[in-house]
């Protein structure tokens, strides 16, 4: 059963089309990568699907039901959690607190007035997940002190402790050195199932070895999708892409 | 003991004068900059609430409390009441008139041109319901001594009083900012807003309390100033200015910038004049000594010289963030 | 249903064509025949920092023009009130006197609160040949000033070298003190006071340091007096006398009991109003004596203060202030002056100003008279101690009046300003 579609989603920033009437479909659990060429449309793509832009046309059913018009806060609630092609963080916040934040917003009732290391059960998740992120050693520093690595890891870190059930990410391999962007991969690929990952790249080399299924977008138009192999076999993809 | 002409007990009422004055600066900036760093709203109003905080302690305390408590209790219920009454008041317009600009074109200017109206209708406000002419609202009883005669001007303790409220004051705030959920909250709607709101956190209740809270702020400096200053439906106008020139030279968007700035500025309004006592005689380039009267007028002008300095050579202030007007 | 008779419709859209164009017209071609209101247009800053002393004004002049009505008005004319409020913004005060001059046709120019009013309505009235009746303050009394004063220009005011002789006199008769220290604020008005401090000093043989100040005024300053306290306490001065105004005044009071000023020097005030020591508290003017143009207590001394008062005590809740009764005061003189010699009518203007010059009159207090050379009023000026919070009555009892002196001792003589013939003949 699919937890993401889209029907015939389209942007058009005036004369601009950035997506084109694409359909795509993510099933529960997978993990699924996003390729193009500069301005192919893949971050506005996103940024439909995560609310921070309406669609010009066209649909987004997430887990069932139309989200074409849900504000993006909306949409964190219902379970879409995401990061920025830029780092998105709060760099004045120490490490702790920025996934503390995060935590806290799934929390309705929780009291204002109360010192940081109250209520338990938050502290504890904050402590799992940046031990899932491997910064539990940097939990009291300021974030934005950290590497630009140990950010984009942050940014991660942020996006799920909002208990995201799809999880989108913008070329988070940005600005990472070859090693590093092999770690994120492996560390990507284990988010995976029950999360559904949707990952967005530019190089189709990093998303080789992890990604159930690889779509390729161009002009903001559907190009091909399948596995890597056959997006490679891709004759277009070939022409327009690979070429490069 | 004595330095240049100026005696070191003269120095010490200078220092302490001027620790009052920085005091009440620190308390109106960190309210403008909480406020600011927040919402992006350049609040204008801050000393038209600021004087409301001065009317309502008041009627607090003239009107309803001292008669029946003496004016001792009567002064400590104002004191107490009043942060409470405008904080409510600051929450009250934050939902029915700042909520309705949020998500429009402009929102920001909107808001600093609400606050500049605020700054309009207030005094005329205040004028309406307790009339034109200032109000009378003095130091208890209880606070008319002086904790150190120094033979000229003595450390007396209402003076004395406010700095020590200010300090614990500011003490309190920076654990609501730095130690509390709240002020998690604020720091990251202040560092981040776009993306505490796609985390999907209910900031529309953050900025009413944040609002509340400067607001608080501003009317519980009124109130506090009032025993020392005239209680008129102006008085919010002078003070604002200041208050500008303590934020510009501290620093937008960080704690510690209100408070540094306010002090230092605090002191060096309240020094200034001592420069005109010293036996060293400084003349201007026709030759004629400037003297003592120069120097008593000249701190307020150096407030205003100073931060034309500060904002020609860094312009973010001394702590503030970069960028904080973007 | 009757047919609609032709005549009938012409003679109904006429009268509405009438009505339209009536009020499309400009407001003196309004009034069209009949006998036309004589205009009084006065403008007072109602908004602002001193609105409560504009207020105080408008109610005195609402006053004297209701009284000058029921007695029959002028010329058989009735007197119409055209009241403007500039809102202490100056190019406001500059429309507004346009707009009554030129649109509403005034016969008479009123008003003014603090100088740069006054120096713009003078300019009108100097133009426009038009009278000023000018409530405060009379800059155009000071000696530079002669020759750009409005022949045209006529106050009730007591002059700032007025207040200050009378308050000099006072300390020096009572021996207060021989080494006064000055805390002046720095604007124009206090600065009146100093020909007064060079001159006075020196007849009655006191010393006076030149100025020890806050600030220049118009800059936002913090209205801390504290500051020039060490300084004060270090030379110890007899005096101290402070020269500020409206709230400034209020804040030097509390600060000055604050610090115990008032208990180590005497401390008299330049210049002093009801208002003031009503902001500062019950009992906080106790053992301050200060100079004042009047006050309401004066009741007691003349009926028609008295009447005045009572008629404010009515109206406005309050006692009357002296701008109340300055305003009152100089809008019956030339209203009662232009009834008795009919020479209303602004072509009429320079002779009424030499009628004016030269006239003595008494309305709520003794009798005062305008001087021809400089347009000066030589009245009477009051010194006033402070009441303690037992001796008040009610909340408005702060001051008793302890003293008075007039005559031209208290002003600068026409001889030394160098001005001999009567302002209405120094045409420019
Ligand atoms: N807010 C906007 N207004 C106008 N044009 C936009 C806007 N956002 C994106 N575009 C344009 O839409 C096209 C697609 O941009 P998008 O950022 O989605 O591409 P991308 O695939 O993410 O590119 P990159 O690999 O550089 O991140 C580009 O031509 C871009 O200039
Ligand atoms: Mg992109």
């Amino acid at each position: 059963m699919p937890i993401l579609e889209t029907k015939s989603l389209s942007k058009h920033f005036d004369a601009l089309v950035a997506v084109d009437s694409v359909d795509y479909s993510v099933d529960s659990g997978e993990l699924r990568s996003i390729i193009g060429p500069n301005g192919a449309g893949k971050t506005t793509f996103f940024n439909m699907i995560a609310g921070d832009l309406l669609p010009t046309s066209g649909q987004v059913i997430f887990d069932g039901a139309d989200v074409s018009e849900v504000p993006a806060h909306e949409r964190s609630h219902l379970g879409i959690g995401r990061t920025y092609q830029i780092t998105n963080i709060f760099p004045k916040l120490s490490v702790l607190e920025n996934i503390r934040i995060a935590a806290q917003s799934r929390k309705m009732t929780f009291n204002l007035w109360s010192t940081v290391p109250s209520h338990k059960e938050l502290v504890e998740k904050s402590d799992q997940i940046l031990e899932r992120i491997n910064l539990t050693e940097k939990r009291d520093e300021l974030a934005g002190t950290l590497a630009h690595g140990e950010q984009r890891y942050l940014e991660i870190g942020i996006a799920l402790a909002t208990d995201p059930k799809l999880l989108l990410l913008d070329e988070p391999t940005a600005g990472m050195s070859p090693e590093e962007t092999i770690q994120t991969g492996e560390f990507i690929k284990g988010l995976a199932d029950p999360l559904t990952v949707v990952l967005v790249e530019h190089d189709m080399e990093v998303v080789l070895g992890i990604s159930d299924k690889i779509t390729v977008l161009h002009n903001g138009a559907f190009l091909a999708e399948g596995t890597v192999e056959e997006v490679r076999a891709n004759a277009e993809v070939q022409r327009v892409y690979l070429r490069e | 003991m004595a330095a240049g002409g100026v005696e070191f007990s003269e120095f010490v009422q200078h220092l302490f004068l001027g620790l009052v004055q920085g005091s009440f600066w620190v308390l109106l900036a960190l309210g403008l900059s909480i406020i600011f760093g927040l919402m992006g709203i350049i609040n204008f109003g801050h000393g038209a609430f600021y004087m409301l905080g001065a009317y309502v302690g008041f009627t607090v305390s003239d009107l309803i409390f001292s008669p029946f408590l003496g004016p001792n209790a009567g002064f400590i219920v104002a004191l107490a009441s009043v942060p409470i009454v405008m904080f409510a008041l600051g929450m009250v317009f934050e939902r029915y008139v700042i909520s309705r600009i949020y998500n429009t074109e402009n929102e920001r200017f909107s808001g600093v041109l609400i606050m500049f109206g605020m700054s309009i209708f207030l005094p005329d406000f205040v004028r309406l319901l307790w009339g034109r002419p200032g109000k009378p609202f003095n130091i208890p009883p209880m606070f008319q001594f002086s904790l150190f005669k120094t033979g000229t001007l003595d450390i007396t303790a209402y003076r004395s009083f406010t700095i020590i409220t200010a300090a614990i004051l500011v003490a309190l705030l920076w654990v609501l900012i730095y130690k509390t959920n709240l002020g998690m909250m604020i720091r990251a709607g202040t560092n981040n807003n776009t993306m505490v709101k796609v985390l999907g956190i209910n900031v529309s209740r953050i900025w009413r309390l944040t609002f509340g809270l400067g607001i608080a702020l501003a009317g519980f400096s009124g109130v506090m100033i009032a025993p020392l200053f005239a209680v008129d439906a102006t008085m919010g106008e002078l003070i604002l200015v200041q208050t500008f020139i303590v934020v510009v030279v501290g620093g937008m968007g960080s704690f510690i910038g209100p408070v540094i700035g306010g002090l230092i500025l605090g002191q060096l309004w309240a020094l200034t004049p001592l420069v005109g006592r010293t036996q060293y005689v400084v003349q201007n380039w026709t030759g004629t000594v400037i003297g003592p009267d120069f120097w008593e007028k000249a701190s307020d002008i150096l407030l205003f010289i100073v931060m034309a300095v500060i904002l020609l050579l860094r312009p973010r202030g001394l702590f503030g963030q970069e960028g904080a007007f973007d | 249903m009757s047919r609609l008779d032709r005549r009938k419709f012409l003679k109904g859209a006429g009268l509405i064509g009438g009505i339209v164009a009536a009020q499309a017209a400009p407001p003196f071609l309004r009034e069209g025949l009949g006998a036309r209101p004589i205009k009084w247009g006065s403008i007072h800053p109602t908004t602002g920092p001193y609105s409560t002393e504009a207020f105080d004004q408008v109610e005195g002049v609402k006053i004297a023009i209701e009284d000058v009505n029921k007695e029959g008005g002028v010329d058989g004319r009735e007197v119409k009130l055209l009241f403007r409020d500039d809102q202490f913004k100056w190019d406001q005060t500059t429309t507004h006197a346009l707009d009554l001059i030129d649109n509403h046709r005034i016969d008479f120019l009123a008003g003014s609160m603090v100088g740069p009013e006054e120096v713009r309505l003078n300019e009108f009235s100097r133009k426009r040949k038009i009278i000023y009746a000018n409530y405060p303050q009379h800059i155009m009394s000071t000696p530079g000033n002669a020759k750009k004063m409005s022949p045209l220009f006529f106050t009730a005011n007591t002059t700032p070298y007025q207040l200050c002789a009378s308050s000099l006199t006072y300390i020096a008769k009572n021996n207060l003190g021989k080494k006064i220290h000055c805390v002046f604020d720095d604007y124009i008005w206090p600065k009146m006071f100093i020909p007064a401090f060079e001159k006075l000093t020196k007849d009655f043989n006191l010393t006076w340091n030149a100025n020890s100040s806050v600030s220049w005024v118009p800059f936002p300053t913090s209205m801390d007096y504290s500051a020039t306290f060490p300084r004060i306490l270090k030379e110890k001065p007899d005096v101290v006398y402070a020269l500020n105004w409206g709230q400034r005044q209020v804040a030097f009071v509390k600060q000055a009991r604050e610090a115990g000023l008032d208990k180590k020097v005497k401390i008299v005030l330049g210049a002093t109003e009801i208002t003031m020591p009503e902001a500062a508290g019950l009992g906080s003017y106790e053992g301050f004596n200060a100079a004042m143009m009047w006050h309401p207590s004066l009741a007691s001394k003349y009926p028609a203060a008295k009447t005045l008062n009572d008629k404010f005590l009515a109206r406005r809740k309050r006692p009357c202030s002296s701008y109340g009764m300055l305003a009152h005061d100089l809008t019956r003189l030339i209203l009662d002056t232009a009834k008795e010699t009919k020479l209303y009518k602004r072509r009429d203007h320079f002779k009424l100003a030499k009628v004016l010059e030269g006239k003595k009159f008494q309305y709520s207090k003794g009798v005062c008279e305008i001087r021809p050379c400089d347009h000066v009023c030589i009245s009477e000026v009051f010194v006033m101690r402070g009441k303690s919070k037992a001796e008040m009555k009610d909340k408005f009892d702060h001051i008793e009046v302890i003293g008075s002196s007039s005559g031209e001792g208290n002003t600068v003589s026409c001889e030394a300003k160098g001005l001999k013939e009567p302002a209405s003949e120094r045409r420019a």
